[in-house]
């Protein structure tokens, strides 16, 4: 025992260290089963994360309260974060913080109770569904422009039906609606709104409305239930996720192809103004109409610069151009061919005095004959011809018969 | 081009009509073909024109009494 060590004024009275004392006290509740892995269920208060590593927190009820702490090997598994108010169930060790005499908790699990618990589960769920791709844009459908009915599941009796209702009325006056009765709190409220979706969705509607008007946020659990979530996931019309929580999202909001904060925000955005879309029709008529006038005008007016122009008012202009042009041309013709009759003539003259300068008739009148023999091939050499030959002689004014007498050739000099 | 009117619905049948408009005021579409469009156009704003009056403003709800659903005016 510690105190054995410790020296004591008198033999009669023990006095002991403070120090002693707590290590005493400690080792007692230490080794007391019943205070080890003890679960304790109670409010957070006066809650620090000291530099985010340990965490130091009263742990009270109606009556008392209870040091804890919650080292950081412990703290950094949890998959929420603690705080202030917040109702828990921690399981610990209880012990005594020696230096400062303090009795406490060293916490080492801790689970959200209560509404706590809740959330956590709300947690898992979003979680699974999200990696299950519900959530995914790729399956979110489009909102209709212009719907031909809309349906809305909500409560008869509600706010949000009415609010849903007034808005359709002032901005499309003649729009269908199918409304689904369900309840959206309580218990069994889940699967019937999920039945109430599946049913609506068989009818002849362009998009659904879900929604309710506000209301804590236990009121509003079961839009947080997987089986809506898969109502909504499954459902073939168009979704819009009203369900009256301003600033948190509910499942049926991630799964829904879209999510508005009021229900007359759905109702608005689910419906047109029906003025809005005249006006824009009208406006496009008028276009319409506006541009063929312009065209028209336009075609008029080109129309018309045509019939006034010159060569449509006289349009033999055009022909006078080319009367004129041929009539020129066939006197440049005529002129060049003129030309070339004149140099052929005087070619021809030309060739004509050469021929007769080299022909034999200027010669023949100076005194010289041509001489053929009897099958009038021309005799030019006294070796073509023998005594007793008849030969023709040519002379300019006529031809002499004559017979060969004697033949006498030359001798070369 | 070829999609027919009655299979549009009303947002297509805007947007065609506005198609047609962007066309007509490019000012370079030969004058038959204007026509033409100008036809196609007027007929889409009757459409449209229809397709707004359509619905007819019933408020109904569905009433499950166990295994059968009716519909009821609210």
């Amino acid at each position: 025992m510690i105190y054995e060590r410790m020296e004591p004024e008198s033999k009669e009275q023990k006095v002991y260290s403070v120090t002693d004392l707590n290590l005493y006290v400690k080792a007692l509740l230490t080794r007391d089963d019943n205070l080890q892995g003890i679960w304790l269920r109670g409010e957070i208060s006066n809650f620090t994360h000291h530099q985010g590593r340990h965490m130091y927190f009263q742990l009270k009820d109606d009556k008392s309260q209870l040091r804890c702490a919650m080292f950081e090997n412990a703290n950094s598994t949890l998959d929420f974060t603690p705080e202030e108010g917040m109702d828990v169930l921690c399981k610990g060790n209880i012990s005594i913080y020696t230096a400062r005499g303090e009795y406490q908790i060293i916490v080492t699990e801790m689970l959200a109770g209560g509404l706590g618990t809740l959330y956590l589960a709300f947690e898992k769920l979003k979680k699974r569904l999200h990696e299950e791709g519900l959530f995914d844009e790729q399956y979110k459908k489009p909102i209709p422009i212009l719907p031909r009915r809309v349906g809305v599941v909500t409560s008869e009796d509600g706010a949000a039906l009415r609010d849903i209702l007034s808005v359709i009325k002032r901005r499309f006056p003649n729009m269908d609606v199918l409304i689904m009765p369900t309840p959206v709190q309580g218990k069994g409220a889940a699967e019937k709104i999920a039945k109430g979706i599946r049913i609506i969705d068989t009818k002849d509607v362009d998009l659904i409305i879900i929604s309710r008007g506000g209301g804590s946020i236990e009121d509003l659990w079961c839009f947080n239930e997987e089986v809506v979530a898969r109502a909504i996931f499954d459902a073939e019309k168009p979704i819009i996720s009203a369900v009256g929580h301003e600033t948190d999202f509910l499942i049926s909001d991630f799964v829904a192809d879209l999510r508005m904060p009021t229900p007359s925000a759905a109702a608005e955005r689910a419906v047109p103004s029906k003025h809005k879309l005249l006006k824009r029709l009208s406006d496009e008529a008028r276009r319409c109409a506006r541009a063929l006038e312009n065209l028209v005008l336009e075609y008029r007016t080109r129309l018309e610069r045509v019939k006034i122009s010159p060569i449509f008012r006289r349009p033999e202009m055009l022909l006078e151009d080319f009367a004129q042009n041929l009539d020129e041309s066939i006197r440049e013709l005529d002129r060049n061919i003129r030309i070339l009759l004149k140099d052929y003539r005087l070619h021809l003259k030309n060739q004509q005095e050469r021929l007769r300068a080299l022909g034999p008739e200027d010669v023949m009148k100076r005194g010289y004959s041509v001489v053929l023999d009897s099958s009038g091939d021309l005799v030019s050499s006294v070796t073509e011809v023998s005594e007793g030959d008849l030969l023709n002689i040519k002379m300019t004014d006529g031809d002499i018969e004559s017979l060969v007498k004697e033949v006498k050739k030359w001798k070369k000099k | 081009m070829e999609e027919k009117i009655e299979n549009m619905d009303f947002e297509n049948a805007m947007k065609k009509l506005e198609e047609i408009n962007d066309r007509l005021e490019k000012n370079k579409v030969p004058l038959e073909e204007a026509v033409c469009l100008y036809e196609q156009g007027m007929k889409l704003v009757e459409y449209c024109g229809k397709k707004l009056d359509e619905a007819e403003g019933d408020i109904k709800k569905i009433i499950i009494d166990g295994d059968s659903e009716s519909i009821e005016d609210l």
